[in-house]
């Protein structure tokens, strides 16, 4: 099983969205090396698990694993802050 | 709420925790020094339920400029906090019946006299011990008696500067409470593990929840790279808005928190995409309208082109005819002249009157090129078309022909030498194809409606498909011997005819080209 397990809500085809899809995914290639298993959820074609989550807003990002759960909202662009609240 | 008074208190505490020491002796007169001091003016509650300590500490506090008042005991001490509000209470930890720490209990848990900034007085037999368990109840000071006049004003008013900047923070606190409360903007105040701790209305609003089902929430950490990040909220009808998220970090309630702004820009975005769409669209129809120009213009130049050609065809034609034909005279009484057995002289005759005929061919092209005979149209058979055809131009011997003929096609109405011409053209563009041999099929099918399509197919190479789309330009041939005017003519022949011809071909995979030439009325 890899360290981290991430979640990524986005919605739809919207920019942010999409900029927080390429950021997440530069930032696993730096930081996480690989050790991360990372699913995106689109909330237009979920929306059950959304709810099921409590999610208010996208892009949110949630840590699953290693607890305890951790999430951040934005488009991940700013590297450093989010890899600091994620603890990753 | 009490968990707010709690971090309050856990700062005051720190702040005040200085401040406690053991005092011993209070040898000095009750009125001497405290002159020099200046008092602040405030309400001071004394609760000793010894008159004589009462009295004396009272006396000192009013010499020292405060308004004094007196309790004996707590139940007196309760009742005289909730008719007025002292700026301190100096608490008698021994009393009967209702001790010090327990009036403080009762103090911290009425909301209406938490705020009450209340210093525990005892003797200095007092241990440590107790004095840490009066500030775990919540006292806001410690004072251990026997203590001096001028200690005891010392104290108090180092106590009432603490409780003076605490009232002053604690309006600061409200008043930005009120200012994000009030904000035209979502506010969200979320800790470092992204719990919601607060929503004000316009968030509220935004999100289409009430404050107590966001506040709670583990919403997430906010995080901007840049000035703002664009966020999409969800709402529990499954509508959603756009907002524009700004963060910053601010204290609230003594903590460090992040406060994110939302502003709603679903509109603005709305309009952004309409208008882009609509960008979108004016510059295609601007660059449909670019190639339709273009197209024309490219037609003009072309049509222009052709008229030169053509007159200039034609007149070079015209001038080549008559040598042309005195050469093959020539030719011809040289034949009668020369002997018959040289065959030397014979081979390059027979070069002579071939190369002739191949110059009268592109001479007659270019002269039906030029030159636009009107068609003479009239109801003519496919089937007498395609005989007379084959007569005139016959395949090589090479070549096997199949003609696929369906016995009740209908008569076409053209002008047939011209359709025989066009025909024979592409037949023998076919057999050239097809130089070491092949399959000629020659097809003729009712078409879509008033057409018939005669399909002349190849087994040959096939045709580039670069090449496809300039094979009936004028001058274009891929024949290392041709001028490129035999599709050309065709297809002007054809077009003559209120027909016109396609093809069809892949490389590898032989060519098809489709005349179609329409039915005669009197046989529809």
């Amino acid at each position: 099983m890899k360290r981290y397990a991430l979640k990524l809500y986005i919605t739809g085809k919207s920019v942010h969205s999409q900029q927080a899809i390429a950021n997440l995914e530069r930032l696993c290639a730096q930081a996480l090396a690989g050790d991360y298993e990372l699913r995106v959820v689109d909330v237009l074609e979920a929306p059950a698990e959304a709810e099921a989550d409590r999610i208010l807003a996208t892009p949110t990002l949630i840590r699953e694993r290693p607890q305890p759960v951790r999430r951040v909202i934005g488009d991940l662009s700013d590297t450093q802050n989010v890899c600091a609240a994620l603890e990753l | 709420m009490t968990s707010r008074f709690d971090a309050r208190n856990q700062a005051r505490r720190a702040m005040v925790r200085s401040l406690i020491c053991d005092m011993t002796d209070a040898s000095e007169p009750l009125v001497s020094t405290c002159g020099e001091i200046q008092a602040m003016s405030a309400n001071i509650l004394v609760v000793d339920d010894d008159t004589i300590m009462c009295n004396a500490m009272r006396r000192t506090l009013e010499h020292a400029g405060y308004t004094v008042s007196v309790a004996h005991d707590g139940e007196d001490a309760l009742q005289q906090m909730q008719t007025y509000r002292p700026d301190l209470v100096l608490l008698d930890v021994n009393m009967p019946r209702m001790d010090g720490f327990e009036v403080l209990r009762r103090i911290r848990s009425d909301p209406e006299l938490a705020a009450i900034f209340v210093v525990i007085v005892s003797s200095a037999r007092t241990d440590t011990e107790s004095q840490v368990h009066g500030l775990e109840t919540g006292a806001d000071g410690y004072l251990t008696r026997p203590i001096s006049n001028r200690e005891l004003i010392a104290r108090v008013q180092a106590m009432l500067r603490i409780e003076a900047a605490e009232k002053a923070l604690r309006q600061k606190e409200r008043q930005m409470r009120d200012l994000i409360a009030s904000n035209i903007d979502g506010m969200l105040v979320v800790n470092g593990q992204g719990h919601t701790l607060f929503a004000n209305p316009a968030a509220c609003a935004l999100l289409d929840r009430t404050s107590q089902s966001i506040v709670g929430r583990q919403i997430g950490v906010p995080i901007t790279a840049g000035e703002h990040t664009e966020l999409d909220l969800l709402r529990p009808d499954g509508g959603r808005r756009v907002v524009e998220m700004r963060v910053a970090q601010i204290e609230w309630q003594s903590e460090p928190v992040f406060l994110a702004a939302l502003r709603d820009i679903t509109e603005r975005k709305q309009l952004e995409e309409i208008r882009q769409e609509h960008a979108a669209r004016l510059e295609e129809r601007v660059a449909a309208r670019t190639r339709e120009l273009r197209a024309a213009q490219e037609q003009l130049v072309r049509q222009e082109r052709l008229a030169v050609l053509g007159q200039l065809a034609g007149g070079v034609g015209h001038e080549l005819r008559n040598p042309l034909g005195i050469i093959a005279n020539a030719a011809y009484f040289l034949r009668l002249v020369l002997p018959p057995n040289d065959a030397k002289v014979q081979e390059y005759l027979q070069i002579i009157e071939n190369e002739v005929q191949t110059a009268s061919k592109i001479v007659r092209d270019l002269l039906d090129f030029s030159r636009s005979r009107q068609a003479e149209r009239t109801t003519v058979a496919v089937s007498s078309l395609l005989q007379s055809t084959l007569q005139r131009f016959p395949p090589a011997a090479h070549i096997a022909t199949r003609l696929d003929l369906p016995a009740d096609l209908p008569a076409v109405h053209v002008d047939s030498g011209q359709i025989v011409q066009v025909l024979g053209n592409l037949i023998v563009n076919a057999c050239q194809a097809m130089l070491t041999g092949g399959d000629l099929t020659l097809a003729a099918a009712p078409a879509a409606d008033g057409w018939i399509a005669i399909h002349v197919h190849d087994t040959g190479p096939g045709i580039a498909p670069e090449n496809l789309p300039r094979l009936f330009e004028p001058l274009f041939t891929t024949k290392a011997r041709g001028i490129g005017l035999g599709l050309a003519i065709s297809q002007k022949l054809a077009q003559a005819n209120g027909g016109d011809i396609s093809v069809h071909s892949q490389p590898g995979a032989g060519s098809t080209f489709s005349l179609h030439l329409p039915i005669a009325e009197t046989s529809a």
